[in-house]
């Protein structure tokens, strides 16, 4: 079984990490915004990190108690903010 | 982090070799198998310590931002409105740059590719200079317009973070210098990485913070 991560493997995780970045801003350029907005992004913020710590901090190749350290810590962060939005009043 | 060799342990598990004997044959040839997880992860395990006590602390502001925003839409919407996505855009491309070759640097060191390591190392070491220059005209230009700290709850989580970032980015900075310092003078190698792999682990830290931080102070509304 291949583990190793190579260098065209880390590329590829690079371009798609400018690639969901750059969306993000097009689309508030675009004009998009609200709350279902919001937790696009909040998705799209936990896969970016996601594929930062498996992949460029190399946790894809550790024992899964490492990585549930940063998965959990992950959950709880983005389902709080989450919350927060979900209950923050309209005014728009 | 990838595709380092461990330096002074290899903490791949080895299966116990009962497993590979084969019963019906005493001599059968004994075939090491390997669970291919590591143990611990790439690099020192006080640097991770301090990586998810790091990550901690930022969580901490997030969700007080995100509650902040909760009390005064109003503020925050307006506060918003002052910043300009597009130089957040830009740092988030310096950052994951260097993150990708700092990640890089790692894999050619662990390849016995010391010059390639070295001169990721330099590049990432630059974009991450930029990130500095970017970040410090942002926030020079937001006190130059009249914001401060006291301007209201979204100016002060905006400051406060962006400064307490900021300094994570120097610090940052300061330990890839280090890094390829040592890599020219060949501290490291295939077999000794993990003092790189550990520089690299706080690097990639620093990009996850500014994976939250951007979207939430300059994108969601």
């Amino acid at each position: 079984m291949k583990t190793r991560i190579t260098q065209r493997q880390l590329t590829i995780i690079w371009v798609l990490l400018m690639f969901l970045s750059t969306l993000g801003v097009m689309a508030v350029n675009a004009g998009l915004a609200g709350l279902l907005f919001s937790m696009l992004l909040l998705l799209m913020a936990s896969w970016k990190i996601q594929l930062i710590a498996d992949w460029y901090m190399g946790l894809r190749e550790v024992r899964m108690f490492w990585r549930m350290i940063i998965y959990v810590w992950l959950l709880v962060v983005i389902a709080l903010i989450a919350i927060a939005f979900i209950l923050t009043p309209d005014i728009t | 982090m990838p595709g380092g060799v461990g330096g002074r342990r290899e903490q791949s598990r080895l299966l116990p070799d009962t497993m590979n004997k084969s019963p019906s044959n005493s001599t059968a040839e004994i075939t090491p198998r390997y669970d291919t997880k590591r143990e611990y992860p790439h690099g020192d395990l006080a640097v991770w310590a301090f990586i998810y006590a790091e990550l901690l602390v930022f969580s901490v502001f997030f969700v007080s931002f995100a509650f902040a925003r909760m009390l005064n839409p109003e503020v925050f919407v307006s506060g918003q409105l002052t910043l300009n996505p597009w130089l957040g855009m830009t740092n988030t491309i310096l950052l994951l740059t260097s993150g990708w070759l700092a990640a890089a640097a790692v894999l050619a060191n662990a390849s016995g590719k010391q010059s390639s390591a070295l001169k990721n190392l330099w590049v990432a070491i630059l974009f991450g200079v930029g990130f500095l220059f970017v970040k410090g005209y942002e926030i020079g230009h937001h006190f130059a317009a009249g914001y401060d700290l006291d301007t209201d709850a979204f100016h002060f989580l905006y400051l406060f973070m962006g400064s307490f970032h900021f300094l994570h980015v120097v610090l940052g900075v300061g330990v890839l210098v280090i890094l390829a310092v040592k890599v020219k003078r060949g501290d490291y190698g295939p077999d000794e990485c993990q003092g790189l792999e550990s520089g690299a682990a706080y690097w990639h830290m620093v990009d996850i913070v500014w994976m939250i931080l951007f979207p939430l102070v300059y994108l969601m509304r």
